[in-house]
């Protein structure tokens, strides 16, 4: 396909696609964190989801006395937690930080990720289908796609710290039976990543002697 | 590589530069300096045929095999 005279390939659509997509994470994430920060009008607040085997809702649980009100939201067996400062200064508290921290994570891994598929099909598009740089991106998104379920498994383990606390139950009940699920599945994609970047390193031997044939 | 490439010798025989015998195969500057260097991995017969009619010898006399010398693998 021609548009103005450029020929239209699929490498330079995924290019582009991966580019606005490289973007929009990168916005979507800023503004996740300003909203947390309270730069909307509801003020600091923090949320996320829970899988308890005790917690019963939908209640509120005022502590004004610390400046957080938190509010849990029954959807089935996982809770949504919302906990509301009433400023910024409410909200320094390392398990508060340390969730937003380990919250963005893998967000900017997903712009991590979504930025090397641009950088792959924008060589692509370029006609340098097996650079060797390609076996290493996507050995890259390989390593960053384990680093998913650790990421939230550390965001998790403070949220239910958080919860925990503002309940004042023990804990040991655990965060989610369901952690093994994403660590097997981030493993799995994991090792088709390892497998596809074997294969173009392969790729890049066979390039390179092509290249190298006179 | 245990085989070497001649090519500058039977250049200086004939008195050819790089450019004219690039010309007269009809490849890049660069690939002959491959070539030339012996970095490359392999000539196709088309290209050996070329540069043994331009420079009116035989591929024996391009190629050069030294016993003793390792395989270069750079894999």
């Amino acid at each position: 396909m021609n548009i103005q005279g450029k020929k239209i390939s699929l490498p330079m659509v995924l290019r582009h696609t991966f580019m606005a997509l490289t973007i929009a994470f990168g916005v979507l994430t800023v503004l996740q964190l300003s909203s947390y920060l309270g730069n909307s009008s509801d003020g600091p607040f923090i949320r996320g989801w829970v899988t308890t085997a005790t917690v019963v809702g939908p209640e509120q649980i005022p502590q004004a006395s610390t400046g957080e009100q938190m509010k849990l939201y029954e959807f089935g067996d996982r809770k949504l937690v919302m906990v509301e400062f009433s400023d910024l200064s409410a909200m320094m508290q390392v398990r508060y930080l340390g969730y937003i921290l380990f919250q963005q994570i893998p967000w900017l891994l997903g712009i991590y990720i979504l930025y090397q598929m641009f950088m792959l099909f924008r060589d692509m598009d370029r006609g340098k289908i097996f650079p060797q740089e390609n076996v290493r991106r996507i050995r890259r998104m390989a390593m960053a796609v384990l680093v998913f379920p650790l990421a939230n498994y550390i965001s998790g383990t403070f949220l239910w710290s958080i919860v925990q606390s503002q309940r004042g139950q023990s804990p040991s009940v655990p965060i989610s039976p369901l952690f093994l699920e994403p660590i097997l599945q981030a493993g799995f994609i994991a090792l088709i990543l390892f497998s596809l970047a074997e294969v173009f390193r392969h790729g890049f031997q066979l390039q390179q002697e092509q290249d190298l044939t006179i | 590589m245990p085989i070497i490439v001649n090519v500058d010798v039977m250049m200086a025989k004939r008195k050819m530069s790089l450019t004219e015998l690039a010309t007269k195969v009809d490849i890049t500057l660069a690939n002959l300096s491959i070539l030339k260097t012996g970095k490359a991995k392999a000539i196709r017969f088309s290209t050996l045929e070329a540069i043994c009619k331009a420079l009116d010898c035989q591929p024996g006399d391009v190629l050069e095999y030294v016993p003793g010398e390792t395989m270069d693998d750079e894999r």
